[in-house]
């Protein structure tokens, strides 16, 4: 199979999944009770409450109202919030970028350190170097991550004094400043250690313990032993030529890690108090604000899917083997 | 008495004794026993057990009693003594007695929640494996499909909806963690089903669900074991993490809602002690169920399934 049939392949289950994420939603919105009772409220009028049926579109079939919310979905349209009173798109979008600007971040320094950690593991496989490197990270594994980010917050914030305990800004500051520059400001670098650093020892440990398994069998290799032989450097021979070898399993662990890195996110925005999607979610479970609670969830698993299947992509792309299968 | 057999030569000689000498392999668990961090790991999980069960006669106090001092104070946020070994909270509640009490809960959920996860996924798996066709082809479509499913957001919008209950949690670690053994078990029985024994079974008029169940089923099950092990890990992590984000029933006590309590209360700036006990022994749980399992995953690859 070529590459292009693998992707379209490989797109088609994509929208399938997709649409089978919004069966979900749609059907959990519908398990919820009458949305009629949860949306409008018992107790109105009924004549009133009619109009608000036809304006919710709760009169026509429960299968128009499916089409409906696959189209609207489809189309970006999500719904309006309860407690903000404006679209669940514009709320999220807003929430979305505060998370993305801590998580590429991190994702670019995690995965990087991880790599090199893993590479140097793999590389004293067995010895002191390795064994302090993996035991480190098959406890950062072992500790739940809410616990980290609280123990962080406890030691550096609170104990020592070094950076503030959450949010993106000081509450205070930055009036008629544009974003822009807020984000660019110190101050916001300042609360952005934190939850960054936390981000990173999560995301680091997937490539760290994938790249040291995947260097030992490059470290046996004959070419390894050839460019040895040949004189090049040991930094370069790891790093420029065995490394290099080993980074197949990280892109196939992509699609497993993007779940997993979103749910710690909305711990660590819980924990550091950051405006992202994922605190967002959490709080509208509390304000009872289904629209922005569902659309959130579908706009995450929409991430996780998409990120998915390209990683699968990629992966074909870089191994044909794969898409004989 | 019979001529010896080729076979009978090859055993070692029974020293004149009429017993017949012991040919089974040694068990799985003697195997697994002789590993030193094995061992270590299944005497924790034994103790963890043993707390769960007995936290009525251990905890020296009742969860939720508000303990007061010889002079009359409320011992609010008591640093840990050999009183209160984990402190107290800000209500003067024992925090030890309080860690005890959220371990049942919390290898309850951890433990009902894995064995529902790897009896649906073994069960998908076996069916998968044996039928192959278009049933294969759907399942492990379904398979790659809840990989999409993040779990804390998808734990989130079902507690939201239909409210915080255990069984709520439960179905929502199922959904996501079904997978994996589903995935193992199936490529399992792609093996077993050609073996000899299979084609026996089929041969003397089984049926398939006998054969499935019967003669194929029996051989997974070391598998499905290891995975209600990591599987038990995975949803006390779970568990924890849901908990202190604040979904948990309302009047559940886990070592996750301590850990909610204490960061909610805003108390943490004075009371290191209180979150830092109930994660600890989260973490030693999990460690020493990675540490058994390792050991286990090691035996079955090496021996492959007994057959």
């Amino acid at each position: 199979m070529n590459l292009l049939n693998y992707a379209v392949k490989r797109l088609g289950f994509m929208l399938a999944t997709l649409l089978g994420v919004v069966t979900f939603t749609f059907v959990l919105v519908r398990a919820a009770g009458d949305p009629d009772q949860v949306m409008i409220g018992p107790d109105l009028d009924p004549s009133v409450r009619e109009t608000l049926r036809e304006a919710y579109g709760l009169d026509e079939s429960l299968f128009t109202q499916y089409v409906k919310f696959i189209g609207n979905a489809a189309t970006g349209d999500l719904g309006t919030s309860f407690q903000y009173r404006a679209p669940v798109a514009d709320v999220l979008g807003e929430k979305l970028v505060n998370t993305l600007l801590l998580l590429l971040p991190a994702l670019a320094l995690g995965m990087g350190l991880g790599m090199v950690l893993g590479v140097l593991a793999g590389a004293f496989w067995g010895r002191p170097l390795d064994a302090v490197i993996t035991r480190f990270a098959l406890l950062v594994r072992a500790a739940p991550l809410f616990w980290v980010a609280t123990l962080v917050l406890l030691l550096f914030s609170y104990t020592l004094g070094w950076f503030p305990s959450g949010g993106m800004f000081d509450p205070g500051s930055g009036a008629g400043e544009s974003f822009t520059a807020r984000v660019l400001s110190l101050e916001f670098l300042r609360r952005l250690v934190l939850p960054l650093g936390v981000t990173v020892l999560l995301i680091m440990v997937w490539p760290l313990l994938t790249m040291r398994t995947a260097m030992l069998d490059v470290m046996k290799q004959d070419f390894m032993q050839v460019l040895e032989a040949a004189g090049m450097s040991r930094t370069r021979i790891l790093f420029r030529h065995g490394a290099r070898n080993a980074l197949l399993p990280v892109v196939s662990l992509m699609p497993s890690m993007i779940g997993f890195l979103v749910g710690g996110q909305v711990v660590v925005e819980t924990v550091f108090s950051w405006p992202g999607m994922g605190r967002e979610l959490v709080a509208s479970v509390d304000a009872f604000d289904y629209p922005v609670l569902q659309g959130g969830f579908l706009l995450t698993a929409t991430v996780v899917i998409v990120v998915g299947v390209l990683a699968d992509i990629a992966y074909a792309y870089l191994d044909p083997r794969v898409r004989l299968t | 008495m019979t001529a010896p057999t080729p076979l009978d030569q090859a055993l070692p000689a029974t020293s004149g004794t009429d017993e017949p000498p012991d040919l089974r392999p040694p068990s799985s668990w003697k195997l697994v026993w002789r590993d030193r961090r094995a061992r270590a790991g299944a005497v924790v999980i034994l103790l963890f057990a043993l707390v769960a069960l007995l936290a009525p006669l251990i905890a020296p106090y009742h969860p939720l009693e508000r303990l007061v001092g010889p002079d009359g104070d409320l011992l609010r946020l008591q640093p840990p003594s050999l009183e209160h070994p984990f402190g107290t909270s800000n209500y003067g509640r024992d925090l030890f007695s309080q860690a005890i009490w959220g371990t049942r809960r919390t290898l309850q959920v951890g433990v009902i929640a894995a064995v529902v996860a790897v009896v649906i996924g073994t069960n998908i798996g076996l069916i998968a494996g044996f039928a192959g066709g278009w049933v294969e082809q759907v399942l492990m479509r379904l398979n790659d499909a809840a990989l999409a499913l993040p779990f804390v957001p998808l734990a989130i919008v079902l507690i939201g909806t239909l409210g915080r209950s255990d069984v709520v949690l439960i179905i929502a670690i199922a959904l996501v963690f079904w997978r994996i053994p589903a995935r193992v078990v199936r490529a399992e029985v792609l093996v077993l089903k050609e073996l000899g024994f299979v084609r026996a079974a089929t041969c003397g008029g089984a049926t398939r669900r006998r054969i499935l169940y019967r003669q194929i089923a029996p051989n997974i099950l070391p598998y499905a074991f290891l995975y209600g092990m990591l599987l038990t890990a995975e949803a006390v992590i779970a568990e924890a993490t849901l908990s202190f984000l604040g979904f948990a029933p309302r009047d559940a006590l886990s070592l996750g809602t301590i850990m909610f309590d204490a960061f909610s209360s805003q108390q943490i700036r004075q009371a290191w002690w209180w979150p830092l006990f109930p994660g600890l022994m989260i973490m030693a749980f999990v460690v020493a169920v990675s540490l058994l399992s390792e050991a286990y995953e090691r035996l079955l690859s090496l021996e492959g399934v007994d057959r």
